[in-house]
């Protein structure tokens, strides 16, 4: 447990001391005030406020179009960056195991995320601060669901980041994943299409447009992102451990 | 070294899958909809439908679909501006698809979007009967077919004429799908036997009441066409569109017997019905106290070519101000500021009737309308300008059975619920068929859409605008040059 607590702590301080971070965070605070801006200046957000929280974190362009992309750009360095440099063979080999190497890194970039996260949380507050009323439980159940997208998100790509050392690779990879989880699913939830039931039990944009962001919490929704990110950590610890077989 | 090597990867291969088998298996098992839960966190509690109708619709036969057509098709609503039409589409999206998760595998849902595939949206059109404005269809694997027009589902204002566009109020799509669900699987449905053997409009056609017997279907009444009251055919409901030829004696008298046993009537008589036959109804409705009266009404409009002399005069446009906020039938109607159109309608009378009927005017003309009985579109000497009663309503004081009230509705108009002029007066004849059915549309089964209108100074939106897209991403990029600057030391 302490080589975990080192590990994760040491992951958190890579990422708060690298500039490349920031930059990253300061973009997604830059297009999400942009959009939000534009959001306040709707017709429809004028008329009715209360469904900011659904373009924010639903049908907006967070959800479909900067949620698969930035993930993915803060985790490539994790183990495409030690794999790189040389550093992951004495990180395997050192007295720590290797699922708990990929949960320090996942959960560092977690926390990390966070203040991606904090970031947007900052827009409504400024909004709240000019004396805007806001229905503050729509806004925390959107954040919610946004914030399970996320989770999952990184978990893809940081599964892209264990195939090498290739940078480009495990962010294109990591984003092209992320969109295929998106957009795949809402391809085939069409009416006639065989495989709709399956497509709409992974449409992950419906869940938040229909669940999260109008306050309605599904068991299904709650237990999807954290069950299909485990898969992704699994895959990513199996593929480390399958280093060690299959170089 | 290579089997070895090829032992280990299909290992690792195994080892993948199994990890996802175990994902996709559990989730298959959370998906269904007895295993699901839902928590409604919303600060007003009505995220999601409601335990009754989660009740009534999980109690409906395998099989029954749930089909939404969420298209734009009411011109007024995207007048100035749309603000009704994607609110109130994604509110019923959310609740569909709640009602679907928490009908337990019991209701399928289709929606269809606007820019979906034509050829879904014309098949399933066909296959259902669908009307303009049906915006959602309930269908059960046997005969049961609940239909629902946009404006049952949900209450807007108008738009404005200084720009205003139309805004949602109300919903009421919980309390409909519980209620259709309820009765679909409950009770058999109200019949209407429809008259259309003494010179009424063709029902087989477009321009005839074809379109009325749809709207009596999509109510969830069951049709039945009747040469007249006296039949072997049962119904619940009598529906007298248009007569032109006063009854024989048979009818005569079973008309009169179904008067006197409080049954349901709807009867619509317009400015050309023959004085025999108006002079019949109001004999056998002297006890309800409702009354045809002779003339057409008229009313000049400010608008291009309605001027008086034209016969456009007698096109009425009925604000919500000329419905009867007391009455059932036009309630909801009168609260959500919604107007109605008539077209070439006799004035009715309330009178004294007996004391065991309750008496209201529905529909009333505006205070300008004269009855134009000369013919020449224009106030005469003799044509008073006043407010006319054009629909009316009449019900027993104490009734004991359920479908022998003795609810009665008049309507002065018959050019109204024939083709092309339906959709004008639909929402008024929909809730006066509901409640001849004893199906009222309870106004407690609405609920309030609150609107949050953002106002915000100019000022203060470019401070927001800045601190937003100037401020806090700024921030962050100098923290980022900070760390390069330190890390480059």
């Amino acid at each position: 447990m302490r080589a975990f607590r080192a590990l994760f702590m040491r992951e958190v301080w890579s990422l708060c001391v690298s500039p490349f971070s920031f930059v990253l965070l300061g973009f997604w605070y830059l297009l999400n005030g942009i959009f939000f801006t534009y959001l306040l200046s709707s017709e429809t957000i004028r008329a009715d406020v209360d469904g900011l929280p659904q373009y924010m974190f639903g049908s907006g362009v967070l959800v479909w179009l900067l949620l698969p992309a930035f993930p993915p750009l803060l985790t490539l360095r994790l183990f495409a960056e030690e794999h790189r440099l040389g550093t992951l063979e004495p990180l395997l080999t050192a007295p720590v195991r290797d699922i708990e190497v990929v949960l320090a890194k996942y959960l560092a970039a977690c926390v990390f995320f966070l203040a991606f996260w904090a970031g947007v949380l900052a827009l409504f507050i400024v909004l709240a601060s000019f004396n805007v009323a806001l229905d503050w439980s729509l806004i925390f159940s959107g954040f919610y669901g946004s914030l399970m997208i996320s989770l999952l998100f990184l978990a893809t790509g940081l599964w892209a980041s264990a195939w090498g050392g290739n940078l480009l690779f495990a962010a294109a990879g990591g984003t092209a994943i992320n969109f295929l989880l998106l957009f795949v699913p809402v391809l085939f939830d069409q009416q006639g299409n065989p495989l709709q039931g399956l497509a709409h039990a992974m449409n992950i944009p419906d869940m938040v447009d229909r669940g999260f962001t109008v306050g309605l919490l599904d068991s299904y929704a709650l237990a999807y992102f954290p069950l299909v990110a485990g898969l992704f950590l699994f895959l990513t610890w199996v593929r480390l451990v399958s280093r060690r077989w299959v170089p | 070294m290579s089997s070895r090597r090829m032992r280990l990867g299909l290992l690792t291969l195994l080892a993948a899958a199994a990890g996802t088998s175990v994902v996709i298996i559990t989730l298959s098992v959370l998906v269904r909809p007895e295993a699901r839960v839902r928590w409604d966190v919303s600060s007003h509690g009505q995220a999601g439908v409601s335990e009754r109708t989660a009740e009534a619709l999980s109690s409906l036969p395998e099989g029954t679909r749930a089909i939404a057509f969420l298209r734009p098709e009411d011109a007024r609503l995207t007048f100035n501006g749309n603000l009704v039409y994607p609110r109130a589409f994604a509110r019923l999206r959310s609740l569909l698809e709640d009602a679907r998760i928490r009908a337990r595998g019991k209701l399928e849902l289709i929606v269809l979007e606007e820019f979906g595939s034509p050829v879904d949206w014309t098949r399933w059109e066909t296959d259902l009967e669908r009307e303009p404005l049906e915006v959602l269809i309930l269908d059960t694997p046997g005969e049961g077919r609940r239909k629902f027009i946009f404006n049952e589902l949900f209450t807007s204002t108008d738009p404005t004429p200084d720009g205003q566009p139309a805004r949602l109020v109300q919903e009421r799509v919980d309390s409909a799908l519980g209620d259709a669900a309820i009765r679909l699987v409950t009770s058999k449905p109200v019949r209407a036997g429809i008259v259309n053997g003494y010179g009424q409009p063709r029902t087989n056609a477009e321009r005839g009441l074809r379109p009325l017997i749809r709207l009596i279907r999509s109510e969830g009444l069951d049709t039945v066409e009747v040469t007249g009251p006296d039949t072997k055919e049962e119904f619940d409901l009598l529906v007298v569109a248009g007569q032109t030829a006063p009854f024989q004696q048979g009818d005569l008298v079973a008309a009169e017997s179904w008067i006197s046993a409080g049954k349901p009537l709807f009867l619509a008589l317009g400015p050309t019905a023959p004085v025999e036959v108006v002079q019949q109804w109001n004999q056998l409705l002297a006890p309800a106290g409702l009354r045809f009266d002779t003339g057409l009404v008229c009313e000049a409009r400010p608008r291009a070519g309605a001027l008086p002399g034209n016969s456009t005069v007698a096109t009425l446009d009925i604000s919500s101000s000329q419905l009867s906020g007391q009455h059932p039938a036009t309630q909801v109607l009168a609260e959500s500021g919604r107007a109605q159109g008539l077209l070439a309608a006799r004035p009715l009378a309330l009178e004294g009737g007996s004391n065991n009927y309750l008496r209201t005017s529905l529909i009333l003309s505006s205070a300008d309308a004269w009855a134009d009985h000369d013919r020449d579109y224009a106030p005469s000497p003799g044509e008073a300008r006043k407010s006319f009663p054009l629909a009316a309503a009449a019900e027993l004081w104490q009734s004991e059975q359920p479908l022998q009230t003795g609810r009665t509705v008049t309507l002065g108009s018959v050019a109204s619920l024939t083709g092309p002029q339906l959709p004008f007066a639909q929402e008024f004849v929909s809730g006066s068929l509901r409640w001849l059915a004893g199906q009222d549309a309870a106004p407690s089964g609405l609920v309030s859409l609150t609107s949050l209108p953002l106002r915000i100074e100019r000022a203060d939106q470019v401070r927001i605008t800045n601190l937003v897209t100037l401020g806090l991403p700024g921030f962050t990029l100098l923290l980022a040059l900070m760390v390069y600057w330190r890390r480059r030391r």
